[in-house]
């Protein structure tokens, strides 16, 4: 009768093994979502200086002040653009070139902005060209010359 | 035959050596923009314009006082007229507004808004170039010739009478 009794306790824990190993491992999957907005930014010293005297050659701006960056999120297209005319200044664009006339001084000038290539997360270096047409005679009422200044703006669209 | 020499200031590109500052304007660009809208920033662009002229009360006109106002486009000694005399003048080119007109022996016509010209009774070829007026005599011109110096140039107009 003992030995019975061994064999059925030995059946139940045998049988409770067996349930415990049935439970297993549940799974599931989920999403992350990123919300990745592309941004640029453009910065950098940029002052194109004219020097002329009525009736030269066609000049172009000083060195050295022409220079400026865009940083734009890598892969990211983008174009940029000058204004077509402003505060003391009336202008046209077309891409690549402005052509701007100073309505003080009557002198006509050209700014050229260079081709863009996508972005690459790093700030992107480019040079901004302009001209300053010969034979120009000018508007100046000061004895030895005269200072204008046109504020421009650059955009960078992407 | 007498000669007078007749020295008008042709250009002084080298006399005026304005040093101007230009206020580099940095940048002022929009924090990032984001997509759809672009960034954007000013920049200015600076005209040094140079009028080719000469800061009046220089020493250009030896031995003698202007005979029209500090403010006038052109200087001249006075003494037109005299058999044998120079007479030299001095013009500050692109200075439209500041001409001052006859207030002198010299007699200047505007010939447009921004230039003005001395004319005596001079002849080329036989034909009379300049306007009569009464303050000068009669003379012929014989020849040109541009003087370069070391600091400006002279356009110089040779006449007999």
């Amino acid at each position: 009768m003992k030995k019975i009794l061994v064999l059925v306790v030995a059946a139940i824990l045998t049988s409770m093994g067996s349930l415990s190993a049935q439970a297993g491992t549940a799974t599931g999957t989920f999403n992350v979502v990123i919300n990745f907005t592309s941004a640029c930014t453009v910065g950098g010293t940029l002052a194109p200086a004219f020097t002329y005297v009525s009736g030269q050659a066609a000049a172009a701006p000083a060195a050295g002040t022409l220079g400026y960056t865009v940083t734009c999120t890598s892969g990211v297209p983008y174009t940029m653009s000058l204004d077509a005319g402003g505060t003391g200044y009336t202008g046209a664009w077309a891409a690549p070139t402005g052509t701007y006339t100073n309505t003080a001084s009557t002198l006509i000038y050209t700014l050229t902005l260079p081709a863009a290539v996508a972005g690459t997360g790093a700030a992107q270096a480019y040079t901004l060209s302009g001209s300053m047409a010969g034979l120009q005679a000018g508007k100046c009422t000061t004895l030895g010359g005269c200072t204008f200044t046109d504020t421009h703006t650059l955009t960078v669209a992407f | 035959m007498n000669t007078i020499y007749l020295l008008e200031k042709y250009a002084l590109q080298a006399v005026v050596a304005h040093t101007l500052l230009f206020a580099a304007l940095l940048f002022v660009w929009a924090l990032p923009s984001y997509a759809g809208q672009g960034s954007s920033g000013q920049f200015a662009v600076t005209i040094n314009l140079q009028t080719n002229g000469t800061p009046v009360g220089s020493a250009l006109i030896a031995g003698g006082t202007p005979t029209v106002p500090i403010v006038a486009l052109c200087r001249s000694r006075a003494g037109i007229g005299a058999l044998g005399s120079t007479l030299t003048v001095v013009c500050a080119s692109g200075m439209p507004e500041a001409f001052a007109g006859n207030s002198s022996l010299l007699r200047w016509t505007s010939i447009s808004e921004s230039s003005y010209r001395y004319m005596l009774n001079v002849y080329l070829g036989g034909e009379q170039l300049g306007t009569v007026y009464g303050s000068t005599g009669a003379g012929t011109v014989t020849s040109w010739r541009l003087l370069k110096l070391n600091n400006r140039d002279y356009l110089e107009m040779m006449l007999h009478w």
